[in-house]
């Protein structure tokens, strides 16, 4: 039994779907086959939910007692919820960094309710870096369903912003951020797919000058360190192309247009870059239906299997 | 009944086999069409790939409908060509060109039913004095529009329509204005309603932005841009809607609720498309005078004259260039009160 990695599952916003989704998961007889799952969060916030699941409270939870449950309504959420969520994920990272977990997964947040306290926050990868005392410029996000892995070189700006961040030292580091992550999920050498910049990656200069100015040097730059690193490609076709481990793209929805289609099993976000193995689930925090014991277990569950199998590879 | 004219596209390309292959497998599915190319050029390239067509040269597109079912029928260009699949370095420029006016001819004098174009490699017409960006920029100079044509792709899960298409991201941002925006839309839901015989279309709009922009929170050209051009362009003979997030619309229950979506740049509206419709997605050129469909993929060289490149788009073309122009006629019938 110990051989299975120990996840902690960081139930995200108190006031959203996450503690509910936590607790199935911990119950879940395949979650529980492949990992231990550790619930960080709040006894009195999941024994509220595990009553209307009508079930007992999972054996392994680490109480933090960050929200007063009284003053807690299922789909409210507010800035007490937003210092709640970053309490729990906090812990579930210093739990990984000193070797209590072998990975985290956050269930999801509300920014509103997190900048609502006042906290600085633009999603979790630049959070985790911070915490990690990683330099955020470092840190990406990957995107992994059951056909694609996608790391995003720029995520929430504005595409004009995104131009602006966008430079070959960025996608030379994106790029290696997701050789160490595919290295830790037991993929020795990754194939990388590099998507361009614009259209048809520039059409040899008729749609600008950034897929050769920008992106392609990043290329070099990468396979000059050893990494299995192509492209530029169109964004457009690159992913009919299915030989790739993982595929690299500069833009959000370059990225979440496809992973979103073709993700039938869910989606988990992984941060990487950072020292610990943490991954999202990627829906929201569903207010509406908070509370109900509705909420579908499915993307959580999946992230769940994908940062395990990367624990047991990493651990081979 | 008027064939449909195809061009012959990039010698180099796919766009003979392709021809070929759509008359021996799909011709008896398919109205009457015809090639504007050189006969012994497809005669051959029907020799050397293995694919069995009989070409045939025709002088009138009236001869067009008799002669398809036997074989495929090809008004000959004005000169050889030479260029051998999967080699660009003979430059045929002229004849790729010639091939493309004499279609837009047909198609704009009524003796075709419309055209269908196959690819062209645009950097080796540069040379040859195309000076478009692309097939569509050229058709829209050719038939005197102000404004290019506008781009919809069509697939059997999706119709999208790209505002800017064929720019840098960059120059795509600087154009996006909402002056373009108003024209795209009202375009598109004229085109819905004489192309596709939809009455009342309705129209999803994206942001440019992640997420929409989220309130502004990621850029504000969602709220200083679209959105008032969405208000601008709407009328009681559409339901508009938007600005939505790239990332969410295209799932199956969200293209329920919509006709047609139209997006801001080119992979916001190509990544969709080619993900839902890879292999029979085609280019429909929205508010020009005449039809014009085309496949939607490249010149494919590195496959080309191997007869593996997939027909379906151009034979998906071919169809739906008959029934836009089948969809005008009756809809100038409702018009005249017939």
């Amino acid at each position: 039994m110990s051989s299975k990695p120990r996840v902690a599952i960081a139930i995200g916003d108190p006031a959203g779907i996450g503690p509910e989704i936590a607790l199935r998961a911990a119950y879940s007889r395949q979650v529980n086959k492949i990992c231990e799952p550790v619930i960080v969060g709040d006894v009195e916030v999941l024994a509220r939910y595990a009553h209307t699941l009508r079930k007992q409270l999972p054996p392994n939870v680490i109480d933090l007692g960050a929200i007063n449950v009284n003053f807690l309504t299922p789909g409210e959420s507010d800035a007490a919820c937003g210092r709640a969520i970053l309490e729990y994920a906090g812990k579930a990272v210093d739990m990984a960094e000193v070797g209590e977990a072998d990975a985290v997964v956050a269930c999801p947040q509300t920014q509103s309710s997190i900048k609502a306290a006042g906290i600085e926050f633009d999603g979790y990868p630049s959070w985790v870096a911070r915490r990690t005392g990683t330099d955020p410029e470092d840190v990406f996000m990957m995107l992994v369903s059951d056909r694609l892995r996608i790391a995003h070189t720029t995520l929430h700006v504005g595409v004009r912003e995104a131009l602006d961040q966008i430079d070959t030292h960025r996608i030379v580091r994106v790029i290696k951020a997701t050789r160490t992550a595919l290295n830790c999920i037991g993929i020795g050498t990754p194939k990388i797919a590099v998507s361009g910049i614009n259209p048809h990656a520039g059409e040899c200069g008729l749609f600008g000058t950034d897929d050769e100015k920008i992106v392609a040097p990043a290329i070099a730059e990468a396979q000059e360190i050893g990494v299995d690193a192509y492209g530029p490609f169109g964004a457009d076709t690159m992913y009919l192309d299915e030989s790739y481990d993982a595929y690299v793209v500069m833009f959000h929805d370059q990225g979440h247009i496809p992973a979103k289609l073709l993700g039938f099993n869910g989606t988990a976000a992984f941060a990487i870059g950072t020292p610990v193995l943490f991954s999202s689930v990627a829906h929201g925090s569903a207010l509406d239906i908070a509370g109900r014991g509705k909420a579908d277990p499915g993307a959580l569950i999946w992230a769940i299997k994908q940062v395990s199998g990367a624990a047991v590879s990493a651990e081979d | 009944m008027r064939p449909v004219a195809l061009t012959m596209g990039d010698p180099a390309g796919i766009g003979g086999e392709i021809t070929l292959m759509t008359w021996r497998d799909h011709r008896r599915n398919l109205p009457a069409f015809v090639t504007f190319d050189d006969p012994d050029r497809l005669t051959r390239l029907a020799e050397t790939t293995g694919i069995t067509c009989r070409v045939q040269a025709i002088n009138e597109l009236s001869d067009a409908e008799s002669v398809c079912p036997n074989a495929l029928p090809v008004i000959p260009l004005s000169k050889t060509v030479n260029s051998l699949p999967g080699d660009d370095s003979t430059a045929d420029g002229a004849m790729v060109i010639e091939s493309i006016d004499r279609a837009i001819d047909a198609a704009a004098d009524g003796s075709a039913a419309g055209m269908a174009t196959n690819p062209i490699q645009k950097s080796r017409l540069y040379e040859a004095g195309f000076s478009s960006p692309g097939h569509t920029e050229y058709l829209g100079k050719r038939a005197g529009l102000s404004a290019p044509p506008i781009m919809l792709l069509a697939g059997p899960h999706l119709k999208v329509v790209p505002v800017t298409i064929h720019l840098s991201l960059k120059d795509a941002i600087a154009a996006l204005t909402g002056d373009e925006i108003v024209r795209t839309l009202k375009t598109t839901i004229a085109s819905m309603q004489t192309d596709f015989g939809i009455d009342r279309p309705r129209v999803a709009v994206s942001g440019l932005n992640p997420h929409a922009g989220e309130s502004g929170h990621m850029g504000d050209e969602e709220i200083e841009i679209i959105r008032p051009a969405i208000e601008e362009a709407s009328s009681a003979d559409a339901e508009l809607f938007g600005p939505l997030a790239g990332d969410t619309m295209f799932h199956a229950a969200a293209r329920e609720t919509y006709d047609v979506a139209v997006c801001m740049y080119h992979d916001q509206a190509l990544i969709p498309m080619k993900t839902l419709d890879f292999d029979n997605g085609v280019n429909v050129s929205v508010g020009l005078p005449f039809v014009r469909t085309s496949p939607d993929h490249g010149t494919a060289y590195n496959i080309a004259g191997k007869a593996v490149a997939n027909p379906v788009s151009l034979v998906s073309a071919i169809r739906m260039a008959a029934e836009i122009a089948h969809c005008r006629a009756r809809t100038q019938d409702m018009d005249r009160g017939d």
